[in-house]
């Protein structure tokens, strides 16, 4: 039967072929299996630098059949963040996997010194992810990642992370985005984690990235102006002869109208805001003298923010971007300075 | 099928012939040589009877105890012979020929005048008759037809429907069809296969809508089969596919004699043994094994979604425990962090390695399902529950396997039996193990390479000159009607669809 008789062959050189795939030259293009039960899964990582990088792990609160354990803290020091993270591994028994890290925090030391070299390792080491949320706290990673011994500091972060999307708190950001950012426009916002004595993290504003260093940190109004800008929901305080009231900012929406000089100079560029707000724990209904009100400190708050970026010459916003995008296939001057270019805002109040 | 071809004149190579003669007895016909091809047969009976009480024209019948119903034989041979004088008064000869015209009461007669034919007709009940001197004899249907009453369908069970299933009787299953389809265009062609059993094999199919390159291929291949006997459904099956080299059924079948209209009214070709309760429906295409023969009668929405959770369940029976190898083993980082977590603090105590542990449940499980085969009922559901949940309970609480692994191999097993054919299922079975295996030497890379030559080996798999991926390709120019993958509203099904080659495609207004 020819017909079973190329099978059979067929089936000698699967068996020869599978055969080989155990021979040592041949079995390291396979990938190489290890088991999960041995694993520490880190969900952490700090980085430092001064002389030495100083690389801090953590893997978060850890069950152990139903009981809880404290998170695995791990640190090590090398001349090389490959060399750290080597450093790690030695510590522990256990195969020390990086694929689920999902919080970065980098030392204020080294966000002043310069971060592409950090951020650049999770773009050459395969474990980890671009995904990664990151944060930058003042002081240094290790001590961070050392205070959340009892339940982690991942806990806190990650609560951060998910109230960030509800618009409960301020904008998260992951180290592509980052990434991306130092790419295109040379300029980029991280957040600021604060320790406090308490061991509770506080959210300390935004730092503002020129190139891959920290230059400055937006605080208070400066970073309430950052989230309106970029559209990020959030509660904004407002006095009135009533009482103190605070709004709701739910829905925002940014449009970009860049006016033109005849020769084909940028004259100004106009970002108007469209939010959506309503009014919390107040009886009163929304009138116009509140809605101006609310108007005017919204745009006080994101003039001072644009002023600041301006000063840094950061375009965190890519308003480069966006302006080019507003005006295609027209000759026009693309190559203007941001920090010299006239910037207005517009704010309309819509109550919801 | 070029397989089981083997041209009369081929020279037969030492082994590779039948060694059984096609004409077993070349005697020349007559009641001493019917004596010895008998000889040492205990129910082999003969009788001698006089034509009109004239002891001149003595004749004698034989027949194998048994195999005859007394009353036939009695009632429309012996009585008519001994009472009907119109045959003595005729030459011997002559009086035979009076027999056969309705001188003996009897519908099925046939003169024989070959030593192999009355040993032919004595084996399957009939009642010979003859005359001394004479070349020929008379055979009369006489046969107890003792079988099983037509029963419920035990592996197709009907909600709404029919509750009939075929029998063990050929002659009962072909008056099932008729009585179900009453056009005169359903064809039966019936061949005795094998040397020794001499089993009747009808193929079944109607004119003008069956494909009858289909059909010449089905009787080529009976043609050309040559064996001892159809004890099982083996004997038939692996003579006519066109592959052996595949776990994967070629040829569905069904118990239930509507199923086997509705393919017939779809324009398969039917295939029905004798001893064999069961309609096999060719050419085999992937689909017909996610159907059952309920998917018309439920609302078509609801088979709808039945049939597509079928296929779902095909896809985890395969490769769900294979893809927890591979994820677990070789790419954790794939897994969700909470799932993760859960798994490792689950695994932490287990001291096999994942791999080790899905084979040996894998394995467990094969082992459950035969012990839960080969017992009675009522200790097989024992075996099952001390097996799966009292052994398998106490192995997790023993930190023996984990329940992550425990739970992938029970839901790979369970979305198993969904498949309407366990033909297919069992094939679905082995290359769940395969796929496991190649997931445990190279993770989601071997996997994937396994899954692809899976396709490959399905795509190259045809049944009777139709591929069994027919439903799933674009028909190569040839029409097929419309896809059959999902059950579509009745009223809007106007087209038979899936096989090559039918001549008829409309099948309503």
């Amino acid at each position: 039967m020819k017909e079973s008789k190329e099978a059979k062959t067929l089936f000698q050189l699967f068996l020869v072929l599978i055969a080989l795939l155990f021979l040592s030259s041949c079995s390291s293009y396979l990938p190489e299996a290890q088991e999960m039960g041995n694993m520490a899964l880190l969900r952490s990582f700090g980085i430092d630098r001064g002389d030495m990088w100083t690389v801090s792990v953590s893997t978060g609160q850890q069950r152990k059949g139903s009981s809880q354990e404290d998170p695995v803290i791990l640190s090590g020091k090398a001349l090389t963040l490959q060399g750290a993270c080597e450093e790690i591994s030695g510590y522990t028994e256990d195969y020390v996997f990086f694929g689920y890290v999902d919080q970065l925090i980098l030392g204020e030391e080294l966000a002043e010194s310069g971060i592409y070299s950090a951020l650049n390792y999770f773009v050459t080491e395969n474990q980890l992810s671009l995904g990664t949320g990151l944060w930058i706290t003042l002081g240094t990673a290790e001590a961070l990642i050392a205070s959340g011994t009892d339940q982690g500091t991942g806990e806190h972060l990650e609560t951060l992370t998910e109230e960030s999307t509800l618009g409960i708190s301020g904008i998260t950001r992951k180290v592509g985005e980052v990434l991306a950012d130092y790419h295109h426009q040379g300029a980029s916002y991280v957040p600021i984690l604060v320790p406090s004595e308490e061991e509770v993290l506080r959210d300390g504003g935004y730092g503002i990235l020129v190139g891959d260093r920290l230059t400055s940190i937006l605080e208070g109004d400066l970073s309430r102006g950052l989230s309106l800008l970029e559209c990020h929901p959030q509660l904004v305080e407002m006095v009135l002869p009533e009482g103190a009231y605070a709004v709701e900012l739910k829905e925002m929406s940014r449009k970009i109208c860049p006016s033109w000089h005849e020769s084909g100079s940028l004259e100004e560029i106009v970002i108007s805001l469209e939010v959506q707000g309503s009014l919390v724990e107040c009886p009163l209904t929304p009138r116009e003298d509140i809605t101006a009100q609310l108007e005017e400190k919204l745009s006080h708050l994101a003039m001072s923010t644009l002023a600041v970026l301006q000063e840094e010459g950061a375009d965190v916003l890519h308003l480069q971007g966006e302006v080019s995008l507003a005006s295609p296939f027209q000759s026009r001057e693309m190559d203007w300075d941001f920090s010299q270019v006239t910037l207005k805002t517009e704010v309309h109040v819509d109550w919801i | 099928m070029s397989k089981n071809k083997k041209p009369e004149d081929e020279k037969p190579v030492k082994g590779h012939f039948h060694p059984a003669p096609k004409q077993l007895y070349p005697e020349e016909l007559s009641i001493e040589n019917i004596r010895n091809v008998f000889k040492d047969c205990a129910d082999f009976m003969e009788r001698t009877a006089f034509v009109n009480g004239d002891s001149h024209r003595e004749l004698t019948l034989f027949f194998l105890n048994g195999m005859v119903r007394g009353e036939r034989a009695n009632d429309y041979i012996l009585k008519p012979l001994s009472e009907n004088s119109k045959l003595s008064s005729v030459p011997l000869e002559e009086a035979f020929t009076l027999m056969e015209q309705g001188g003996l009461y009897n519908l099925n007669l046939r003169r024989r005048s070959t030593l192999d034919e009355v040993a032919d007709d004595l084996a399957q009940g009939w009642t010979v008759v003859m005359g001394k001197g004479l070349s020929f004899a008379l055979s009369f249907f006489t046969a107890t037809e003792e079988k099983r009453s037509v029963g419920e369908p035990v592996n197709e069970p009907a909600l709404k429907g029919s509750r009939e299933s075929f029998s063990e009787s050929v002659l009962t299953n072909t008056a099932m069809v008729r009585r179900k389809i009453r056009a005169p265009q359903v064809k039966i062609k019936e061949y005795i296969i094998g040397r020794k059993t001499r089993t009747p094999v009808d193929v079944v199919w109607i004119d003008g809508i069956a494909p009858l390159e289909t059909v010449a291929l089905v009787e080529e291949r009976l043609e050309a089969m040559d064996i001892d006997g159809v004890e099982t459904t083996g004997n038939l099956e692996e003579y006519l596919v066109d592959s052996l080299v595949t776990p994967f059924p070629l040829m569905p079948y069904t118990q239930r004699p509507d199923r086997f209209c509705g393919g017939l009214l779809e324009g398969k070709v039917g295939l029905l043994a004798e001893g064999l309760p069961l309609g096999y429906l060719l050419p085999g295409t992937l689909d017909q094994f996610f159907r059952t023969g309920q998917d018309k009668s439920f609302n078509w929405m609801l088979s709808t979604f039945l049939m597509t959770l079928r296929y779902l369940c095909m896809i985890i029976t395969l490769v769900l425990p294979a893809f927890y190898i591979a994820l677990v083993t070789f790419h954790p980082e794939a897994i969700p962090v909470e799932l993760a977590l859960s798994i490792v603090a689950a695994k932490q105590e287990v001291p096999f390695s994942t791999i080790f542990e899905v084979l040996i449940l894998l394995l467990a499980f094969e082992v459950l399902q035969e012990a839960g085969l080969r017992l009675p009922p009522s200790i097989g559901s024992t075996v099952s529950i001390l097996g799966g949940l009292v052994v398998g309970n106490a192995a997790v609480d023993a930190h023996i396997i984990s329940p992550a692994v425990l739970i992938a191999v029970a839901v790979a097993g369970i979305a198993g039996y969904v498949m309407p054919s366990q033909d297919f299922s069992a094939a679905l079975r082995i290359w769940r193990f395969a796929l496991a295996l190649l997931a445990s030497i190279g993770g989601m890379f071997a996997l994937t390479c396994g899954i692809a030559g899976l396709i490959a080996h399905l795509g190259r798999l045809e049944s009777f000159g139709t591929p069994y991926l027919a439903p799933f390709t674009v028909g190569a120019g040839q029409g097929r009607g419309k896809s059959d993958l999902l059950r579509r509203p009745l009223p809007f099904a106007k087209w038979r669809g899936g096989i090559y080659g039918i001549p008829n495609r409309r099948n309503q207004k």
